[in-house]
């Protein structure tokens, strides 16, 4: 499984993951909208050669997106290794992904190469440190589309600069409940990052989880962009904890019931919806972080959250499931995955 | 029927109009119709995409340009589509239209941060060291030797490969 379910950094029960991703482009070919099939084969070949003679990072090892089947292609979207754009593509595109599963480098995606590593917790500085090394190996091998005013050249305008994006992943029940959620998304929105939920559509996030990340990656470098949302995320953190502590002295009976009984449908049911699963995860996750319920981890809760989802659900069936048969088989897995660890 | 607007010839256009929620529908002559729809009868013009109207904005307010890149082809009109540039060079063959829109997405910015190890022959190079030599001399006042001397290598390694 994933590195970052084994991993715990620092507040890793809201921060469930740091992600920085760079977009570069080589100097020497099309970007991909003008990109023929021969510069796509000539870029995968050019970049298996430079991570081939790697040694650092030599366990990474090239996904042919190409060549796979499509429940293989999102269950990797799923978690988080390719992008949804990558996982759609038609042309020749891959993507080295290391043992770990925390650092990937696309290949034919919007640009010839995203490279991203992902850790748990609040820790942009080591995921930058990790891409930065990366992207300097690469750098020393051929030569990146730059330019001293626009700096990384990307395909859309919208990544120049450092042509990154940091982000880290949050999850915020207590500020959902008392809807502070919305002035704290307005409040980024000024200065510059873009506070979204996840895992559901248009701006209602399922299971209370948002991203917080950069907007503008022209004209500040990459410590400050990383500083900022750094600074952001753990004000949201404290304003989160606050939040959560206030909430349970309002009403402790109340607030318990819930986190128990959602407990209670996760242990028990036999029939759970991706939707209802998120919820029912926000739930337990709180009451986890809160320490109200022991004896569950949070990676356990973090494995959940990957394995609820519905590609990667069928590729641990082995088969193609109806929406009926995945809810039924997610059920399942959550009980198994819970009654491991033995709750009492 | 007699057209509504000037109740002198027959009415054989039919308008459907929505107006403030409700329907109206208005019959002319050809002549009115003609006289009207350039008048009043002008479609709305709306931009669903925020990223495609501050790109799009352009289109309406000149004269088609005619840009293109001589090295991947791409046109400008292209671009507008799509969001997307062709290659490293469309930036510098659209630069009279792009630069304003890149100003708007970014503020009136320029690149911060690092610079690959081999640089692509578009950089100033010049332009570079002496931006490095200001950075150096900033780093020894404040006394960090450490990230001075990496500053020092990088630009003994510029002036190598000018």
């Amino acid at each position: 499984m994933s590195g970052l379910q084994v991993e715990k950094g620092p507040e890793y029960d809201i921060a469930v993951t740091s992600r920085v991703r760079l977009a570069r482009n080589f100097a020497d070919l099309p970007f991909s909208a003008k990109m023929s099939a021969k510069h796509q084969d000539e870029l995968v070949k050019r970049m298996k050669e430079i991570i081939s003679s790697n040694l650092d990072y030599g366990k990474l090892m090239y996904a042919d997106i190409t060549s796979m089947h499509n429940i293989d292609r999102i269950s990797l979207m799923e978690r988080h290794l390719i992008s949804p754009d990558l996982a759609e593509s038609k042309g020749n595109s891959g993507a080295f992904v290391n043992e770990t599963e925390n650092v990937s480098i696309m290949v034919n995606e919007e640009d010839h190469i995203r490279l991203q590593a992902l850790f748990s917790g609040v820790q942009l500085e080591k995921a930058y440190k990790v891409c930065d090394e990366i992207d300097t190996f690469i750098s020393d091998k051929a030569d990146y589309a730059f330019d001293d005013k626009y700096g990384y050249l990307t395909s859309c305008p919208t990544n120049l600069g450092t042509a990154m994006r940091a982000s880290v992943m949050l999850h915020l029940p207590a500020l959902v409940m008392t809807g502070y959620i919305k002035s704290i998304l307005e409040s980024c929105n000024k200065v510059g990052v873009t506070v979204r939920g996840i895992y559901g559509e248009n701006s209602e996030a399922v299971g209370d989880m948002f991203q917080v990340s950069n907007q503008i990656s022209l004209g500040r470098n990459e410590e400050e962009t990383i500083a900022s949302i750094d600074g952001i995320c753990k004000q949201i953190i404290d304003r989160e904890k606050a939040l959560r502590f206030q909430l349970y002295k309002q009403d402790v009976y109340r607030f318990e019931d819930k986190i128990f009984r959602s407990l209670g449908l996760l242990l028990n049911a036999r029939i759970i919806s991706t939707q209802e699963c998120f919820k029912l995860l926000s739930d337990v996750r709180l009451g986890v972080s809160m320490g109200i319920i022991k004896d569950i981890d949070i990676g356990i809760l973090n494995e959940i959250l990957v394995l609820s989802q519905p590609a990667t659900l069928q590729k641990i069936a082995g088969k193609q499931l109806r929406e009926d048969e995945r809810d039924i088989k997610r059920a399942e897995q959550i009980r198994a995955k819970i009654q491991n660890t033995e709750v009492k | 029927m007699l057209c509504q607007n000037c109740q002198q010839r027959a009415a054989n256009v039919h308008f459907t109009q929505i107006k403030n929620n409700s329907k109206v529908d208005i019959y002319l002559c050809e002549k009115c119709a003609q006289e009207m729809s350039q008048a009043e009868f002008v479609a709305p013009f709306g931009f669903n995409d925020l990223i495609n109207g501050l790109f799009g904005s352009q289109i309406k307010q000149e004269i088609p340009v005619d840009l293109k890149c001589s090295n991947c082809g791409m046109e400008y009109g292209e671009f507008l589509e799509t969001s997307r540039v062709g290659c490293a060079q469309c930036y510098k063959a659209f630069g009279p239209k792009l630069d304003p829109i890149i100003k708007r997405l970014h503020g009136n910015a320029e690149h911060r941060g690092k610079v690959p190890t081999r640089v692509s022959s578009n950089l100033n190079i010049p332009k570079e060291i002496e931006k490095l030599k200001k950075l150096l001399s900033e780093s020894i006042q404040r006394e960090e030797y450490e990230e001075a001397a990496k500053i020092r290598d990088r630009i003994r390694s510029l002036e190598v490969s000018e």
